[in-house]
């Protein structure tokens, strides 16, 4: 019995260290995963400077669901990067706001808001210096310290209907 | 020899109870997100009271940049409603996050349109759109939801929006 005791006694000795090493390197990793998520989203921020090359690898694709057609549709990193220099033009000055992230794994799923002043010509129409707010959803998929790809949905509709850029659903039985 | 031997076997079975603890909530709390998501392909809403807490709330984004809280009944209609307009409507599961008592997970709804939607009246068409959602478990039923999905995609499919 005394040995059995004095066995568990070791060997949760032995084993403690090693699992809280391996618990806290694990909950490091997710930490350091989710600051990286949200550098990302400073790449929206007008007010941050961050560099894409910290944070995005040079393989990096975007899928994003938020266009008419069905399915999604696939940016390489310098057309992504090409989107957020076009976006800089038009709404500016744009605050990113982080709600909250979920990590598990290599992923991170972060929920972001963007507030943005309508501030040059988009889609033919006219700035009106107006500010939005529109909110979503991104998530990250991190390998050796940078993100290489990414999943976003975004409010696309109630931005383009507070732009005036969508014709409102008519009912034929209206 | 035989102390050694017990050494080795508490180390080796000891973690498992603990992190098999962990992980299993986790995958828990990941069907209980997945049986939401397949509750839009069934429109089987009597389940509804073993996947939602009664007090859930779904906080869908609105276009005055905030987020309007709905609450159960509501949510289940919607579903409801859907179901008389699209038909079969399939929903998959793309990937799913989860820690803590949250879970994200990232689906595609392809459905087809057979019934009035929003003025329109039945077209045939498929569609298909995607969207991510998060889940605030507690108490093994949902709570809370926040969910972002591609409604442009979907009414333009229609021919609701141009």
């Amino acid at each position: 019995m005394n040995k059995i005791a004095t066995s568990f006694a070791a060997g949760v000795m032995a084993l403690s260290p090693a699992a809280a090493l391996a618990a806290k390197d694990s909950a490091k990793l997710l930490e350091a995963n989710k600051a990286l998520a949200l550098e990302a989203q400073k790449l929206w921020d007008t007010g941050l400077k961050v560099s894409a090359d910290d944070i995005l690898a040079k393989t990096y694709v975007n899928h994003q669901d938020t266009n008419r057609v069905s399915g999604m549709q696939t940016k390489d990193r310098d057309a992504y990067l090409a989107v957020i220099e076009d976006f800089e033009r038009t709404f500016s000055p744009s605050e990113v706001t982080i709600h909250f992230q979920v990590a598990e794994g290599d992923k991170v799923s972060t929920m972001w808001s963007n507030t943005v002043t309508f501030s040059g010509p988009f889609m033919g129409i006219e700035p009106t210096n107006q500010q939005y707010t529109y909110h979503g959803i991104q998530i990250d998929r991190i390998e050796d310290g940078r993100i290489v790809e990414s999943w976003v949905n975004w409010d696309k509709f109630d931005l383009f209907n507070d732009l005036g850029l969508v014709n409102e659903p008519v009912s034929p039985t209206s | 020899m035989r102390r050694f031997f017990m050494m080795v076997m508490i180390w080796a079975i000891c973690p498992i109870p603990v992190l098999a603890q962990d992980s299993e909530t986790l995958e828990a709390n990941k069907a209980l997100a997945r049986q939401a998501q397949q509750m839009w392909s069934t429109g089987d809403i009597a389940t509804a009271e073993d996947v939602y807490a009664s007090a859930y709330v779904n906080h869908e984004a609105a276009d005055d940049g905030k987020t309007r809280p709905v609450d159960l009944k509501t949510y289940l209609a919607v579903i409801a409603d859907f179901h008389r307009s699209f038909n079969p409507i399939d929903v998959t599961v793309l990937s799913q996050t989860a820690e803590a008592d949250m879970v994200a997970t990232r689906w595609q709804l392809s459905a087809v349109h057979t019934g009035d939607f929003m003025g329109v009246a039945a077209t045939g068409k498929e569609i298909v759109y995607g969207g991510i959602r998060i889940d605030r478990i507690e108490n093994g039923r949902i709570a809370e939801s926040w969910g972002n999905w591609n409604k442009f995609g979907l009414l333009s499919q229609l021919g609701l929006v141009n």
